[in-house]
């Protein structure tokens, strides 16, 4: 088992507009991407259970030329609506840092 | 083939605050001539209140350095510069802010030369017939846009395309200031006016907007990119000799800030980036081909806020260990205490929003935070009122100062005051609260008729 923060080499939140927040998890290492990818862990389902939503509000695409994941799912409270949190909504990623993912083999 | 260059967030994080990097791109400005130069000065990042209150958030002093550094090279080398999305927000405000100091620049420094204005603030009796003819629909997850959401926003603007830009250098501008114009159009319109395909032209300035986020960092410093675009690729190149572009950076430049990494909607359609290959061709370069252009009815983005209110703040740290182990409780009933002397004054609570945010236990994530309570050795409380007008929120404010400070709670040790203010005063205006109420987009027959293109002579 490995941590998403200690195999990933970008965990990271954004707004895509102020309506939507799309998390981004980067893989610099081919192999180490398509080893993520191989688990079909990282999907729609898992975003549903972080956050709290619907399966279907979850747009999750995984992005091979660009060693990639990426959802995006809409905004509890627009950005900058009051009592928002997150005007950028970029610390928004924290719960993905622990998600743990079973690689087969050892890691360094 | 055009070449271009890159210049990110004028003002702020290049011509402004880069520092060595100015330097960089000044130093290969002497090298090679670039096509055109463009700079996004704008968001919608920051949030509604640059939108909703017309003011910018770079600073004057700022910009006009920024001006001053860059208009004489363009000018004298005749290099088209374009400026767009000013002030943030690109309001009407926004644009005749940045017209003000690019003149005070020009006439500073005796520079000649034509001046493009784009003007994309909003007429609202346009936008409510346009709503009536069915031509505004809402952009992702916002509600069915309303002739009440046009009334009661303070300004609307409308994301341009490239042809407002071309339409200006066309008739003789050597330099651009747009309001709210799509961060990619500016960088597109000089490649496509001078026939470059859309796939290629739109997905270089994608790429080249987020110039920065190309280049591995030379000395803890991003540098700015060029981007060279040809009928069938486009390339990435640094501006710093020693600058490094890596090609899965260049790939991931259209994963970011977007919903899709694949399909990137702009005014004349959608950008299909699925098909692509991202090539590193050296160390200092990136190839890019296979990109594609889907071309839709024409459409641009509206973006609106409207004032929701006044806002006024007090901060304070809770160090007590068992205050901090009972604050949800203490909170509650400080808010308990506030509403009711609030009535008592006559405050309806329908007039107003008052609520705490707890920084050390669930303050940045809220419903999202799975840690239950705090292990924190100290917390800190904000307290935040929003209300129909200033004075309001104050009252608010002040009676929840004194709450936070001399509220009892069981176990209290002390009675000298339960907070540490940082600040006096303790209570901090915010002045006015802004919310966005229109994210839609507009059907256009004409690229340009929801826009005023105007150029001067300087």
């Amino acid at each position: 088992m490995a941590k998403l923060s200690e195999i990933a080499d970008a965990v990271r939140s954004k707004n895509a507009g102020p309506y939507e927040i799309t998390f981004d998890i980067l893989f610099r290492d081919a192999a180490m991407y398509r080893r993520v990818k191989q688990t079909e862990l990282i999907g729609s389902a898992l975003f549903a259970e972080l956050f709290d939503i619907a399966e279907s509000d979850c747009n999750f695409v995984a992005f091979d030329a660009g060693q990639a994941f990426k959802c995006t799912i809409p905004r509890p409270i627009v950005a900058g609506h009051v009592g928002d949190p997150d005007v950028y909504g970029a610390q928004q990623h924290a719960l993905l840092l622990d998600v743990d993912i079973p690689l087969d083999v050892h890691l360094d | 083939m055009t070449e271009v260059i890159g210049m990110p967030a004028v003002g702020v994080s290049f011509m402004h605050a880069g520092g060595g990097n100015d330097e960089v791109l000044l130093a290969a400005l002497e090298e090679r001539t670039p096509d055109f130069i463009a700079g996004d000065a704008g968001s919608t990042d920051a949030g509604p209140a640059f939108l909703g209150s017309g003011k910018g958030m770079t600073h004057r002093s700022g910009l006009k350095k920024a001006f001053e550094t860059i208009l004489p090279i363009v000018v004298s080398r005749k290099i088209p510069l374009i400026v767009g999305s000013c002030g943030m927000a690109g309001t009407r405000e926004h644009l005749d802010e940045f017209r003000d100091i690019v003149e005070e620049v020009a006439r500073e420094q005796g520079l000649h030369f034509n001046l493009g204005l784009i003007d994309s603030e909003q007429d609202k009796s346009a936008l409510k017939a346009s709503l009536r003819a069915g031509r505004i629909s809402p952009l992702g997850p916002v509600p069915e846009l309303t002739e009440d959401d046009i009334d009661r926003a303070t300004h609307i603007v409308g994301m341009q395309g490239t042809e407002p830009v071309i339409d200006a250098l066309n008739r003789g501008a050597d330099v651009v200031l747009a309001g709210r114009i799509s961060d990619s159009a500016m960088f597109a319109a000089v490649p496509i006016m001078r026939g470059i395909p859309l796939a290629q032209a739109w997905h270089m300035a994608k790429v080249i907007d987020h110039g920065f986020t190309n280049v591995e960092p030379v000395e803890g410093v991003r540098t700015s990119v060029f981007g060279i675009v040809g009928d069938d690729y486009f390339r990435v190149e640094a501006t710093d000799p020693r600058g490094q572009v890596n090609a899965m950076r260049v790939a991931h430049a259209t994963v970011y800030e977007n919903n899709s990494p694949f399909h990137l909607l702009e005014p004349p359609g959608v950008l299909d980036i699925s098909s692509c290959n991202f090539e590193q061709d050296d160390p200092r370069t990136v190839t890019v081909t296979g990109s594609e252009f889907v071309s839709k009815p024409y459409t641009i983005k509206l973006e609106g806020a409207e004032r929701v209110g006044y806002r006024t703040i007090t901060i304070g740290g809770i160090r007590d260990p068992e205050l901090i182990t009972q604050v949800d409780s203490f909170l509650a009933s400080c808010t308990e205490r506030v509403v009711q002397m609030a009535s008592a004054q006559g405050i309806s609570e329908d007039d107003y929003q008052f609520f705490f945010r707890v920084y050390g236990k669930d303050a940045v994530m809220q419903k999202w935070e799975p840690e239950g309570g705090t292990d924190a050795h100290e917390v800190a409380v904000i307290g935040e009122a929003v209300a129909e007008t200033q004075e309001i929120a104050n009252a608010l404010i002040n009676m929840a100062h004194v709450m936070l400070l001399h509220s009892d709670y069981p176990g209290r040790l002390h009675t000298t005051g339960n907070v540490a203010f940082p600040y006096s005063p303790s209570d901090i205006e915010c002045d006015a609260a802004y919310q966005f109420n229109v994210w839609h987009v507009l059907e256009l027959d004409d690229p340009l008729e929801a826009c005023s293109v105007d150029v001067v002579e300087l």
